[in-house]
């Protein structure tokens, strides 16, 4: 009689488990579809972002920068184009290194992706190309929704240390694999920002968000709002991904 | 944390202050402390400093509890840090994977060189960079030469004006003493005696001008570091806990009273070698 009870108790579990497993989504194809919409592997692409960043107490600041991305070979330009103090300087990502280049003093500093953009809650990197699926593995998933979206709420976890946060919550589609929701933790997993992407651009088979809103989780009422515009996936001159055209471009 | 940062934050002691920070690895991090005293500022790097548990901020920083990103030596002198260093960066560079040493010299900005160093060179794994206060401090060193070389050509010119003026000054008593000078001559005293009265006198006088100098020096010395300018004063470079300091090296005052003395006996020179030179009845009779 035990043996039958135990049999039968390892039965219901094997059921259990083969069930469990066809209802758990393949997490790595969601994060490669993830990248894979956002992300130009054969091609380029350029738009312009405008950052308005808001804190209690202070006028909002706009800043306006134009970016060039070449995604297959990791290049990245992010050129100041408002405020016109700021006017000139820029972000070149190139052969591993990031330079950033101020045109009055017409030097090159050694730089991180992982600035803030101008005084926003924005950084650079979230105008580069990403890749969760490389950066980034599952710890925790569930199902919820999101608006009227039904959404799969992943909790990451980074595999290495190259990336701005050690965990990351995202909040994707289930119908199409993009992001509508992210929440950014730090090494000592305080939440530090929460990032909405309310509209995306449909650019041929790619998804990008046209407008978010980044939440400073740590000060209250910061908030920096961020829209796209002039996105093209028209190719870009090799001269742009170049030092010599960061200082070429204010003149 | 020092006063004057805790009132940029308007914290109190017992609150709670969340940092935000970059591990070593850049990373984002935040950590949370509690504010447990504010020190009275003691200058420059109450600014940027502040007293944590080292265990805590180095969690943070992600690393180990007993980690250090900088290791400084104190040594007993401050005239031995070359002889000091030569040898232990030379020890230090047979067992770690040193960054060369820059000649502090050659490189202008020892402490931009040392960073540019990094971007220009790739490596993999932990390196060291060793760098003494005389490496930090050249730059400062360059600044004192260059406002010291534009201060004695200031002096210079001081001295040539002052020489024109005392030659001028000495002319005029030469021909406001010429009655004089023609009376001793024809009395019988030589040229020589004639030219040693009047450098003896322009010697005199420029003691006790250096002497009087000296001492209303003295006097603004006294009143100046007694006036207290701030912690935080634009000048602190200059200052000693906020007063001025002033020191007087005994054997450079005896050589600026002996520089004194040259140039304004060389200066009244040329109008008592006139005098000397006069001739006795020409004197009387002018």
């Amino acid at each position: 009689m035990k043996i039958r009870k135990i049999l039968g108790l390892l039965l219901c579990g094997m059921l259990m488990t083969t069930h469990a497993t066809a209802d758990t989504p393949d997490f790595q194809k969601i994060l490669t579809d993830i990248d894979n919409l956002g992300n130009f592997e054969s091609g380029d692409f350029s738009c312009v972002y405008t950052i308005v960043s808001e804190k209690p107490g202070e006028e909002k600041s706009v800043t306006q920068a134009r970016i060039f991305r070449r995604d297959e070979t990791d290049q990245f330009v992010l050129l100041i184009l408002q405020p016109q103090i700021q006017r000139g300087q820029g972000y070149l990502k190139a052969d591993e290194n990031v330079w950033f280049y101020d045109p009055e003093s017409r030097k090159f500093e050694k730089s991180t992706l992982r600035e803030n953009v101008q005084d926003s809650d924005a950084q650079n990197s979230d105008f580069n190309r990403n890749s969760l699926a490389e950066d980034y593995e599952v710890l925790n998933w569930e199902e919820n929704t999101l608006g009227r979206f039904p959404v799969y709420i992943l909790d990451l976890k980074a595999k290495h240390d190259d990336v701005s946060y050690d965990r990351i919550k995202i909040w994707v589609r289930q119908d199409l694999s993009i992001v509508l929701k992210e929440e950014n933790y730090s090494v000592s997993d305080r939440l530090m920002r929460t990032a909405l992407y309310p509209k995306y651009t449909v650019l041929g088979d790619k998804y990008l968000p046209s407008s978010a809103l980044i939440v400073d989780e740590l000060n209250e009422g910061e908030r920096t709002q961020f829209s796209m515009k002039e996105a093209t996936t028209s190719t870009i001159p090799d001269y742009v991904f170049t030092k010599a055209y960061l200082e070429r471009v204010n003149n | 944390m020092s006063d004057k940062i805790a009132n940029i934050l308007n914290v109190e002691i017992g609150d709670r202050i969340t940092v935000r920070l970059s591990t070593v690895r850049g990373q984002q991090n935040v950590g949370d402390f509690n504010l447990a005293a504010i020190s009275y500022d003691p200058g420059l790097l109450g600014a940027i400093s502040a007293y944590a548990n080292l265990c805590y901020v180095n969690e943070l920083l992600d690393l180990g509890c007993d980690e250090y990103m900088t290791l400084g030596i104190l040594l007993e002198n401050l005239s031995i840090i070359d002889e000091a260093a030569e040898p232990l960066y030379e020890l230090l560079n047979t067992r770690l994977d040193m960054f060369e040493r820059q000649d502090a010299e050659e490189e202008g900005n020892p402490v931009m060189a040392l960073f540019e160093q990094s971007d220009e060179e790739e490596w993999s794994g932990t390196r060291y960079r060793f760098f003494t206060l005389n490496d930090v401090l050249s730059e400062a060193d360059q600044i004192v030469v260059i406002l010291n070389t534009v201060g004695l050509v200031i002096l210079l010119i001081l001295f040539f004006i002052i020489m024109v003026g005392i030659t001028n000054t000495f002319r005029m008593i030469m021909i406001e003493r010429i009655k004089e000078i023609g009376t001793m001559r024809a009395l019988g005293m030589q040229r020589v005696t004639v030219r040693n009265l009047f450098l003896l006198e322009a010697f005199l006088l420029a003691m006790g001008g250096a002497v009087v100098g000296l001492i209303l020096a003295g006097i603004a010395m006294l009143i100046l570091s007694n006036i207290f300018w701030g912690l935080d004063s634009p000048i602190f470079i200059l200052l000693k806990n906020g007063y001025m300091t002033f020191k007087l090296v005994p054997h450079q005052v005896l050589l600026h009273f002996g520089v004194v003395a040259v140039l304004t006996v060389l200066a009244a020179l040329i109008p008592a070698r006139k005098a000397a030179n006069m001739h006795p009845v020409e004197a009387l009779r002018a």
